[in-house]
């Protein structure tokens, strides 16, 4: 039985600093300093000191626990799987943290979790649209990363879980969520279905990120350093990570830079397209800025259901519902011409 | 019947209480949840306000985009059938249709904006 886990509680440093010194064949291993770092509404990132006495990790060390926020359904599959999507990200050189330890037993502090090194910079997308830097080097930073990721291509033998999302699947996906809910919401039908109209006969397949947006990754002295949260990586069409990117619901009130709120399209697609050998139509990148907001439309509803489901209530799940009205209406804008 | 104030009235003064003499002084700590608070409060007085109004503006939607004169059933229920419907592509059958259906759904998403986010309709083209 999984020890109860409350909603902010920092996990056990004593039961984390005994995982630890097993972990890395140490004589002592004493952890402190646990604080939260932001973002994380589906999992939690703890910052850690660890001070580490004997074995090869000697030494002093700053890394970040990740484990489930509470209200997921406790599992250690899905952290296990994040862990070998971050350990194949780390090996192909996708800018992504190396994985350190993984933790399957929930009886340690009462969720699996992994311990990833700590990477410099600064992520919260709020903080990252005001930075003063290059915008047009830092797009084209984001582009050669996106063309990187979607250079690998299925199959993937280290990845054999890995699901395919092409646009019918995830339309597919979407509306069997939909018919899962009491309430109607006929604009997202309505944009579901101008997507199924409109999804491409034919589609590229390529390893993809699915949640590559401001906010997920880093900047430390103006460059890009990091990418994290890859816990929705998957198979799929490359132009999504591309229209999320482009997508105003992830400009932070930015949106005069409508790439993630730090880049002009002009800045990003050209180099997106110079890197990855691939042609991104005006009409591809409208397709997916449209999926992109049903999709962050889905996300928020199953955000507010943690709370109407009386599981977790939250005040700022309930208002991520309400999110949904925006999210519709950019849905209605970007489609009033595009016939 | 309760006496005024009234749940609107209600919810204004005491979203105004938490603007001037709650959160100018309050610490760091707790402002962000102030803020959820005061946006929350005001989501509400904004739906309870228009919710008569929007209410009988989507039934008469419906009723136009359905050839129906009266309101026929709750208009839950009715937006759960009209939802299947455009799911089945019930309103493709002409551009005028199509165009009909477009209209219906924009006057209920700026009904529905204005009151989650009143900014989001001030700087869009769709006003």
């Amino acid at each position: 039985m999984a020890v109860a886990f409350k909603p902010n509680t920092k996990p056990d440093s004593a039961a984390i600093a005994q995982f630890l010194r097993d972990a890395c064949a140490a004589t002592s291993v004493n952890v402190s300093e646990l604080s939260l770092l932001s973002g994380g509404a589906i999992q939690q990132n703890w910052e850690i000191s660890v001070a580490i006495s004997g074995g090869p990790r000697q030494g002093q060390h700053t890394w970040v626990l990740r484990t489930d926020a509470p209200a997921t359904v406790a599992s250690s599959l899905p952290r296990a799987r994040e862990y070998a999507i971050l350990r194949f990200a780390h090996t192909r050189g996708l800018l992504a943290p190396e994985p350190l330890f993984l933790c399957e037993d929930e009886k340690i502090i009462g969720r699996p979790f992994f311990v990833m090194e700590k990477l410099p910079g600064v992520a919260a997308g709020h903080k990252v649209v005001r930075l003063d830097l290059d915008h047009r080097a830092l797009a084209r930073e984001l582009a050669e990363t996106a063309a990187r990721i979607h250079a690998i291509r299925p199959p993937l033998a280290e990845l054999p879980f890995l699901k395919t999302f092409l646009a019918r699947d995830a339309i597919g996906a979407y509306r069997a969520y939909l018919d899962t809910l009491d309430e109607p919401h006929p604009v997202l039908e309505w944009g579901l279905r101008w997507c199924e109209r409109r999804a491409p006969a034919q589609e590229e397949t390529t390893f993809v990120h699915r949640d590559f947006r401001t906010g997920n990754y880093l900047v430390h002295d103006g460059k890009l350093a990091g990418l994290l949260d890859w816990e929705f990586a998957a198979l799929g069409n490359p132009l999504e990570d591309i229209g999320w990117m482009c997508a105003k619901c992830w400009c932070f009130r930015h949106e005069h830079h409508i790439v993630g709120g730090v880049a002009d399209l002009e800045d990003f697609i050209p180099a997106y397209e110079a890197a990855s050998g691939r042609k991104v139509s005006a009409e591809a990148l409208r397709y997916w800025q449209v999926m992109a907001h049903i999709r962050w439309s889905i996300i928020a509803l199953q955000q507010a259901q943690r709370h109407l489901s009386g599981v977790e209530p939250s005040l700022e799940f309930a208002l991520t519902g309400k999110i949904v009205a925006e999210l519709e209406w950019e849905v209605l804008q970007l489609t009033e011409h595009a016939d | 019947m309760n006496d005024r104030p009234d749940a609107l009235e209600l919810i204004r003064i005491a979203n105004q209480t938490l603007a001037s003499e709650v959160l100018p002084d309050a610490k760091h700590e707790h402002q962000y949840a102030l803020r959820m608070i005061a946006n929350a409060l005001g989501i509400a007085a904004r739906e309870l306000e228009a919710r008569d109004k929007t209410a009988a503006d989507e039934t008469l939607g419906l009723n136009t985009l359905y050839s129906e004169s009266k309101e026929s059933g709750e208009l839950s229920s009715r937006n759960l059938q009209f939802a299947r419907d455009i799911r089945l592509g019930a309103f493709e059958s002409s551009g005028a249709r199509e165009v009909e259906l477009r209209q219906h759904l924009v006057a209920t998403a700026r009904a529905k904006l204005a009151a989650a986010y009143p900014k989001g309709l001030a700087s869009s083209k769709n006003k």
